[in-house]
């Protein structure tokens, strides 16, 4: 989908939005219309003004990718994918919840109330998992920083790129699995090895994990969308 | 996107030279592609044969038979299911590749639903070896924030089995980088040749 249909569907999408807008305002206040007649003027300048700006941004596009050789697509996708893999080691990073538990030492005597603490230091799996997001983020940030200065002229950059970015599919898919399989025991238990859930009681730091695992599920298929991406752009050029 | 249909011209105008640099590509190919199989398969029968029963001792004088087996765990389920695939997928890919060895140089178009399943498979196998990997290494160390006991002292051959195959299911994950690393470097060498 080139630029100029996305910007006539917008157009048209917002047209229909405004439309409802005002149909509903004049139904619902019948006897201001000096209002109405406001909200209608103020609604036709601001369409002429989004108008002109997206006149002016189609312009833009149209020379931009006229003289660089990367396609903007590249560049949403691998930011997209910087800003995933960023949220998901920051949230399993800051991940901690203490809880206060009850605990019987001696059966004789009324349980104890101990705080209990879970961080997520305590699991290697989750340490990996953030050092493997990190990298990922670093990584994402630094190729986007190398594609804007080449402008993605240089063939053998965006080559080493695209093989960066596939170790980057290795490495976020088997983190997501690590801390996936381990948060999934902690989840449920295994009643086999005498392994106990551990999520009845820290809720919001199994919570805080699953959210981190969707984020970085997504930012490893953002980065293999980029692989698909630019073995197309290969593909166009035979 | 509209020129993806373009008809693709012909390769046949290169020099022998480039003919034998590019059936070298294959040749690679087709190893890497081998050891792939090789070590999914492998990996796979070491998994399903882990099971190991032990009589663990529940009270004084009294002890039971209690069996490790790979299904007692979901991720060793994935991790069987993902190298099923990588197996299949593999068994087809090797029969592609020498059937275009014996034609004597791969198609393009083949070339690039190589890179993209290839990457795909990379994915799922990754998953597989990280998945098995963290909870075997719970099992192996074990952790006292959690009280999650270690079992590999008492299921030594068990672990041995599950480790073994978490490595070669590294090697085919590598196997499997490598092998888009090759389609992608020989697909970017015709470009610049052309």
């Amino acid at each position: 989908m080139n630029v100029k249909s996305s910007y006539l569907v917008g157009l048209t999408i917002y047209q229909l939005a405004i439309h409802h807008l005002y149909i509903h305002t004049v139904h619902t206040l019948p006897t201001t219309y000096s209002s109405s007649f406001q909200l209608l003027s103020a609604i036709a300048v601001t369409e002429k003004l989004i108008h002109i700006l997206m006149e002016t941004q189609l312009k833009e596009v149209e020379v931009v990718n006229r003289s660089l050789n990367f396609s903007g697509k590249d560049l949403a996708v691998r930011l997209f994918a910087l800003t995933l893999t960023l949220v998901a080691a920051v949230l399993l990073g800051v991940n901690k919840e203490t809880k206060t538990v009850s605990v019987t030492l001696v059966s004789s005597l009324p349980p104890i109330d101990l705080p209990v603490t879970a961080k997520w230091t305590q699991m290697s799996a989750f340490v990996y998992f953030v050092i493997a997001n990190a990298i990922a983020c670093t990584y994402g940030a630094t190729s986007l920083l190398i594609i804007l200065v080449t402008r993605g002229r240089n063939k053998v950059v965006s080559l080493m790129i695209t093989i960066l970015d596939l170790v980057m599919v290795g490495v976020l898919f088997s983190a997501v699995g690590a801390t996936g399989s381990v948060g999934l025991i902690g989840y449920k238990g295994n009643s086999h090895v005498n392994w106990d859930k551990v999520c009845n009681v820290f809720d919001k730091f199994c919570h805080q994990i699953s959210m981190a695992l969707f984020m970085s599920f997504a930012g490893g298929i953002a980065y293999f969308v980029l692989i698909v991406l630019s073995t197309l752009k290969l593909h166009n050029k035979f | 996107m509209a020129s993806i249909n373009t008809p693709e011209a012909p390769l046949k105008t290169s020099a022998p030279q480039a003919d034998y640099n590019r059936s070298k590509g294959l040749v690679v190919d087709v190893a890497l592609r081998f050891l792939l199989f090789a070590t999914a398969l492998v990996a796979l029968i070491v998994m399903v044969t882990s099971k190991q029963t032990k009589m663990i001792p529940v009270a004084p004088g009294l002890a039971v038979p209690l069996d490790a087996n790979f299904n007692q765990s979901p991720a060793f389920i994935y991790f069987v299911a993902a190298l099923s695939v990588a197996s299949l997928y593999s068994i087809v890919t090797v029969a592609l590749s020498i059937l275009a060895l014996m034609k004597g140089g791969i198609s393009t178009k083949l070339q690039f639903h190589f890179v993209m399943f290839d990457a795909l498979l990379l994915g799922i196998v990754a998953a597989a070896t990280g998945t098995a990997g963290g909870v075997a290494y719970v099992g192996l160390k074990g952790n006292s924030h959690t009280r999650w006991n270690k079992i590999c002292n008492t299921y030594g051959s068990f672990c041995f089995h599950v480790a073994a195959s978490i490595l070669l299911s590294l090697i085919s994950s590598i196997s499997l980088l490598l092998l888009v690393w090759l389609s992608i470097y020989v697909l970017f060498k015709k470009i610049a040749r052309r």
